[in-house]
């Protein structure tokens, strides 16, 4: 009844209060009321009839009561309401759609996990839907994602199509998306087999300082099938020509024991490389394949594991690569200061390798020194280059037996620059005229290296000793001698003795101790330096390795091969290309990024930067790359492949003074089955990313408990934010009652009365 | 001259040096009653083979590049090199065995190290091919005697090893009778027979061995024997020369007794240019 009269009910006048909207000069609209009902009581003061003065006030009166209620209409009253926001607040709602999402489970019955999932968020089967339970509370925003987020209508969106999974895209652009947008909190449905993209539990944390909790929802068995994957390939981007590359395949055997073959394959399905992985070699393992390409060029290959009778799951048995191969070495610069055994076999280790171009100084009781495997441009024939630009070109050097004195003081400062700014490697060797005999002391040198020297008088020791890995040695890459660190003491512990060292004090803080030599004498010695590396070898005898080994056992070669490497790791190059990924998916966006770096290898923004794309049918399309802003030589694009296969491309960067550079990079886009490398849930991560995110992690079973949890953080938004509702109240029935009344009520008065 | 019970590094090194001085008090000697400044030279033991003498007329007199004269001998010397002897077996009972005339090892080891920066050790070593352990110390040995020899197949495997490991083996044939090769002939056959598949061959002219210290346009100085060219073991896939011998007794050479001056001086910078080659490949 009272609603009816009043349009709302008393509960909502108990929490609210009336109040009019246009009330900004409310003395105006008083005076008018006063002044109509001056007018009512004036015209009925002298009436053409004579009617009796009682008569004529109740006229008055309420012909004031309806023009008073008119006024008060113009007021525009309105019953103002105190809730919580939820109804302007989101929660947005991110539902798997990824090829993994199509699997069916062992215990699930017959049923997917898309399916599942679709049961879940829109209810079905006599379930309730999760997403009417939080539009009860609040707004809701659906998306499905593969390897992007795209607007979910309904349930006939989600159908497990999409090629790759990227949950950290889907949840970064869902979150920037929402930007200004109140958002209680985000729900994910997925079986966490994302396989792309970056640490979602990293963006979780970011979220949980802007108060959106994450609730995931996990789908999929914990328990794996039978099955063998495999799940990854790691391999290098870009390798050198002739030069053997290892690739490593992590595979996986769930329910089967017996040994199984791990196959690398060329694109013509001919086996290059097949390891074993033994009998009883259950869970995850990782082989290393090898492959010594020998053309330049973009070449596909495949790692197989083969099927096993009445395997169910046999898209997860290979996976696809690429390697690009360049014709390109690691040029090293090598300074000497007099013939040496050292010298001799650290050229030849680094010269059989095609890997490296090493090109030295030797200095001999000649005028001139000899120079070996120089190159046009490198500018060393008359000794160390005195041109940054000369210095430059090579990512390593190393100095030798030879004082600081012959060198001049801008020659140091352009080797220091060398690691500091191009992120070269500098590696100073031990010698009776190096380290703490050749002078460094107060020269940049000395603020490079990761020791600390004696003095002057302290002499070279010449004398055999073994070399001794410290635990991070054992685990470094410049003493990686094995797989197993195990096996890798067990190496060095055999290795020959060397003989000779430069006593050096100790290692400075931040620097790694690798090995110690004699009397636990700092032998070898690492820190980062800059953009690059430094390091100090203190002595002048490993060459001793090489000769007191046999030959087949390369403890020499690999140790100075994976030193130099070491070394010029940051070394960069004048121009850089690289796609996000290596194999896409058809449609999936390539981001391309070049830095490029002029003359003295700083940045460039104002080059003009190019690249050609040729796709699998020869047709060439040509992308500009935009400066970047916010970071320096770095230019960007992005397109979206039409073809599956392989697609090449170049990058031009032609700078102001007319030079130009390319560089080559290619991808390719097929079909991808990493989808199905992890079949399992994965619950550990999505316990970790609603956990970092202060969220909760639920199975498809206590999804419905996420309404309750969204609804308790609603309440507690409410305390910290009002929103207030003003609803009409000039449309109440009894409003217009009253005005009706009076004017009937009066109308009636007059007639009685005989008025017109 | 042989030494005879020079079996023990020791007796080596005591004998190596008694004859040493024998032989340039003898030296001295003649050069003094000659009365020339050479004799003069020799007498006060300084520089006997110096450039003065050099420059007198031979044929295989080799040029100095002119941007590569030597410094002062005091310039700045690291590492230490060895110039061990190899003892071997000789077949043949006469002539020089593998310890024939070691002063010539003692000059020019002296005279290595003033015309380069090589830190020499003036020790003498010897070294044996069947004690491996000990030749992996002297990746550089020299080898030479007039006679046939031949290695027990223990030698032979060590041999094969070592070069392959990165060691160096120089030989020079010490010339049966101022005529003969039957060193270098067997020199060859035993290094072709440890590497069937890769022979050694003449080292062409224009190598890097005959220019990379000295200049010899005309290959190593030949001082008597057959005059066959140096010859070398090339390494498969870097072309470096793994072992290489000479059959013109460029050792007696070194020496000061046998030949010319300028002869002697030739041989020593030959000499020279197979270690710097040695050390920097």
């Amino acid at each position: 009844m009272f609603e009816s009269l009043f349009k709302f009910g008393w509960p909502e006048f108990a929490d609210g209060q009336i109040r009019f909207a246009n009330a900004e000069r409310p003395e105006w609209l008083l005076l008018a009321i006063a002044a109509g009902a001056g007018l009512a009581w004036l015209f009925y003061r002298n009436t053409p009839q004579a009617v009796p003065k009682g008569r004529r006030n109740l006229l008055g009166v309420l012909r004031g009561i309806a023009i008073a209620s008119i006024v008060l209409f113009l007021l525009h009253p309105v019953l103002r309401l105190e809730h919580p926001s939820g109804r302007h607040r989101f929660v947005t709602v991110l539902a798997d759609d990824s090829r993994s999402m199509s699997m069916k489970d062992e215990g699930s019955g017959s049923q997917a996990r898309i399916e599942v999932a679709r049961q879940v968020l829109f209810g079905g089967e006599g379930k309730e839907s999760l997403r009417d339970g939080l539009e009860g509370h609040c707004a809701v925003k659906l998306f499905r994602f593969g390897s992007e987020p795209e607007p979910l209508e309904g349930p006939k969106d989600l159908n497990a199509r999409g090629p790759a999974t990227n949950l950290f895209r889907a949840m970064k652009r869902v979150r920037d998306e929402m930007k200004g947008i109140p958002q209680t909190a985000m729900v994910v449905l997925t079986d966490g087999a994302y396989n792309a993209g970056g640490a979602p539990h990293e963006l979780a944390r970011a979220m949980k300082l802007e108060g959106v909790p994450v609730f995931t929802v996990g789908f999929g068995s914990m328990l794996s099938p039978q099955d063998r994957a495999v799940i990854r390939v790691h391999k290098p981007r870009e390798v050198r020509q002739n030069t053997e590359v290892e690739v490593f395949a992590i595979v996986r055997a769930s329910g089967y024991e017996n040994a199984f073959p791990v196959r690398l394959k060329d694109k013509d399905g001919e086996i290059v490389d097949e390891v074993e992985v033994p009998a009883g070699h259950s869970g995850v393992t990782r082989v290393k394949l090898k492959v010594m390409p020998d053309r330049k060029g973009t070449h596909p290959f495949t790692v197989e594991v083969p099927a096993e009778d009445g395997e169910k799951i046999t898209d997860n048995n290979a996976m696809g690569f690429t390697l690009r191969v360049a014709d390109k070495r690691l040029p090293v610069l090598y300074v000497e200061g007099s013939p040496r055994e050292e010298y001799r076999f650290i050229r030849r280790a680094l010269y059989k390798d095609k890997d490296f171009r090493i090109a030295s100084i030797l200095r001999t009781g000649a005028k001139f020194p000899i120079v070996q495997g120089s190159e046009p441009g490198d500018d060393i024939d008359d000794g160390f280059p005195i041109k940054k630009e000369h210095l430059f070109r090579f990512e390593a050097v190393i100095f030798g037996d030879i004082e600081a004195g012959y060198f001049s003081k801008e020659q140091l400062d352009m080797v220091e620059a060398f690691v500091k700014e191009r992120g070269g490697g500098f590696l100073m060797l031990g010698g009776v005229n190096s380290l703490n005999l050749g002078g460094y002391q107060g020269t940049p040198m000395e603020r490079m290296m990761p020791v600390t020297m004696e003095g002057p008088e302290v002499g070279y020791e010449n004398k055999e000793m073994k070399l001794i890995p410290t635990k991070d040695g054992l685990a470094h890459p410049i003493l990686h001698q094995s797989e197993n660190i195990v096996e890798n003491a067990r190496i060095w512990g055999e290795a020959p003795v060397l003989i000779g060292i430069n006593p050096l004090r100790g290692v400075k803080p931040g620097a790694l101790l690798l090995a110690s030599g004699a009397a636990q004498r700092p032998l070898i010695a690492v820190q980062d330096y800059g953009a690059g590396r430094s390091a100090v070898f203190a002595t002048g005898g490993s060459w001793r390795w090489r000769m007191s080994l046999p030959i087949e056992q390369e403890l020499h070669e690999k140790f100075w091969k994976q030193l130099v490497r070491w070394l010029a790791v940051g070394s960069k190059e004048k121009i850089s290309v690289e796609v996000d990924k290596d194999i896409y998916v058809l449609g999936e966006p390539v981001e391309l990024t070049a830095t490029i770096l002029g003359k003295q290898l700083d940045p460039v923004n104002d080059a003009q930067v190019t690249a050609s794309v040729t796709d699998p049918l020869g047709n060439t399309r040509e992308y500009r790359l935009s400066w970047v802003l916010s970071r320096e030589g770095v230019y960007q694009t992005q397109f979206r492949p039409e073809e599956e296969g392989e697609y090449n491309l170049t990058v031009t960067a032609k700078f102001s003074d007319g030079g130009e550079e390319t560089a080559l990079t290619s991808f390719s886009v097929s079909e991808t089955f990493a989808e199905f490398a992890e079949l399992t849930q994965r619950a550990d991560l999505l316990q970790e990313i609603a956990s970092a995110s202060g969220g909760e992690y639920f199975t498809p079973a206590r999804a419905g408990t996420i309404v309750e949890r969204v609804e308790a953080l609603l309440k507690a938004q409410k305390s910290e934010e009002k929103i207030f509702e003003d609803k009409d109240l000039w449309d109440a029935p009894l409003c217009f009652g009253v005005v009706a009344l009076a004017l009937l009520a009066e109308w009636i008065i007059r007639r009685r009365s005989g008025l017109a | 001259m042989v030494l005879e019970h020079a079996d023990t590094l020791k007796d080596w090194k005591r004998e190596v040096m008694r004859d040493f001085r024998r032989r340039l008090d003898q030296r001295s000697r003649r050069e003094f009653l000659r009365g020339g400044a050479t004799g003069v030279k020799a007498l006060l033991g300084l520089s006997l083979l110096a450039n003065p003498l050099g420059k007198l007329a031979f044929a295989d007199e080799p040029e100095k590049k002119d941007k590569k004269k030597p410094d002062s001998p005091k310039a700045v010397k690291t590492g230490t090199f060895y110039f061990p002897r190899l003892m071997f077996h000789v077949k043949d009972e006469t002539g020089d065995q593998w310890n024939t005339e070691p002063a010539g090892d003692v000059i020019l080891r002296k005279r290595l190290s003033e015309l380069t920066n090589i830190n020499v050790s003036q020790d003498p070593i010897v070294c044996k091919l069947s004690e491996m352990e000990d030749m992996v110390r002297y990746p550089f040995v020299f080898a030479t005697s007039e006679g046939y020899f031949d290695l027990p197949a223990k030698e032979e495997k060590n041999l094969k090893e070592f070069l392959m490991r990165g060691g160096f083996v120089f030989g020079d044939d010490c010339v049966y009778n101022k005529t003969g090769d039957r060193f270098f002939q067997d020199f060859v056959k035993m290094v072709n027979k440890i590497f069937p598949d890769n022979p050694m061959r003449k080292v062409p002219l224009d190598h890097e061995i005959y220019n990379c210290y000295f200049e010899f346009p005309k290959g190593a100085p030949h001082l008597q024997g057959v005059d066959h060219g140096g010859w070398g073991l090339f390494e498969k896939d870097t072309g470096r020369i793994m072992t290489y011998c000479t059959p013109g007794d460029l050792h007696c050479g070194w020496c000061s007794k046998y030949f010319s001056p300028a002869m002697n001086e030739a041989a020593i910078r030959m000499g020279v240019n197979i270690i710097v080659y040695y050390l920097t490949h």
